[in-house]
């Protein structure tokens, strides 16, 4: 089951989710963001920087940023306890 | 007749019989109507090879195959394929699907049933930039255990389901796509598109390193993400210290070099070059 994180009414009409998948223990921890077909952001929950080069902060709603660094604690834990081959605190 | 509000040499998608809530959602001025068999050769000559065609009825799927016949008869120079088919039902008859194969490029539905991510996001995935690497329908097969997957774009791909995790059969019966092509689902359990495509399409693979950040590049990274996904400790390969290959896979240690190479490859499944583009 993956974990969601919770957004408001608004942002999920928008299309927008905020999930750690089922089938990611390969990358170093992180969240992703998806807006309907437009474009997926991923977050390292190391650093909270996005994983990807390309990827901005800012074609992104600051209540996603601020949601994803409230539930950290929950999605470190989350994600430690899905994927032990790749922990939190692996590496870093 | 051909229902349409307007016309143009070339469209995007040709929709036999569809829905009207389908049409809107791609658009009136991007979408050709047709209602009726008798207007399938006009249908032909106002396509190109990037059109798609939507065939929500199996029943059209011979109409279809015998207007490109009747088409191909008069106009024997027309660039082929015919575009792309989309068939939300299979074909009730088998023996066309040879010439539904040669006459459009990339054929979705053509035999067994899918199952289709919701109208409303399909539409927007057909429509998107980003539709190769997202997922509009898929199939599975449960004797040989793997799933077939049709990408935005039409081209589809098959992967064994136990690469993507652990799921038994009855997971199986709750397949789903959702978050507009992005999820692949089995009752609870989600995997990203994204996941999938990185480890089974080569080309995607190429495309996404090329974006990852500075400190995530390299061999050493890419060994670490090889290793975790073929699940293999640090302390797997024989003759290589669980230490050092930890300080490769960090960049503090430099990449190995031949038997070395080649006995951490052996393990990973890969040939040495092929590390690097994981």
């Amino acid at each position: 089951m993956p974990y969601v994180v919770r957004i408001s009414l608004a942002l999920r009409k928008a299309g927008w989710t905020v999930k750690i998948y089922d089938n990611e223990a390969r990358e170093p921890p992180h969240v992703t963001i998806q807006r309907r077909a437009e474009g997926s952001w991923r977050v390292s929950l190391r650093d909270g920087g996005l994983l990807d080069e390309n990827s901005k902060w800012k074609d992104v709603p600051p209540e996603i940023r601020a949601a994803i660094v409230a539930h950290r604690g929950q999605l470190v834990a989350y994600w430690n306890e899905r994927t032990p081959t790749t922990p939190y605190n692996f590496n870093s | 007749m051909i229902k349409s509000p307007k016309t143009e040499r070339h469209w995007r998608f040709i929709a036999l019989d569809a829905r009207p809530s389908l049409v809107d959602r791609l658009g009136i001025d991007r979408t050709l109507v047709v209602r009726r068999p008798s207007d399938l050769g006009d249908a032909f000559k106002r396509v190109s090879t990037e059109s798609v065609w939507i065939v929500p009825h199996g029943k059209w799927a011979e109409k279809l195959a015998v207007a490109a016949n009747e088409h191909l008869l008069h106009f024997r120079q027309h660039a082929m394929p015919f575009g792309d088919l989309l068939m939300f039902e299979p074909s009730p008859r088998p023996e066309l699907v040879p010439s539904l194969r040669n006459y459009f490029g990339h054929v979705v539905g053509e035999v067994a049933p899918l199952t289709f991510l919701p109208f409303d996001q399909m539409a927007e995935v057909l429509l998107s930039e980003k539709r190769r690497d997202l997922f509009i329908a898929g199939s599975i097969d449960i004797a040989a255990r793997t799933l077939t997957l049709a990408r935005g774009d039409l081209n589809t791909m098959t992967v064994p389901i136990a690469a993507i995790g652990q799921l038994n059969e009855s997971d199986y019966k709750k397949f789903r796509l959702d978050d507009f092509g992005y999820a692949v689902c089995f009752g609870d359990f989600e995997a990203s598109a994204h996941g999938i495509l990185y480890e089974f399409d080569p080309d995607y693979r190429k495309r996404f390193a090329a974006s990852r950040r500075a400190q995530d590049k390299g061999f050493g990274p890419s060994l670490k993400r090889l290793r975790l996904l073929r699940r293999l400790p640090a302390d797997a390969f024989p003759g290589i210290p669980e230490q050092t290959l930890t300080k490769i896979e960090e960049g503090k240690a430099m990449p190995p070099r031949g038997k070395a190479l080649q006995t951490i490859a052996t393990l990973l499944s890969v040939s040495p070059e092929e590390i690097e583009t994981f």
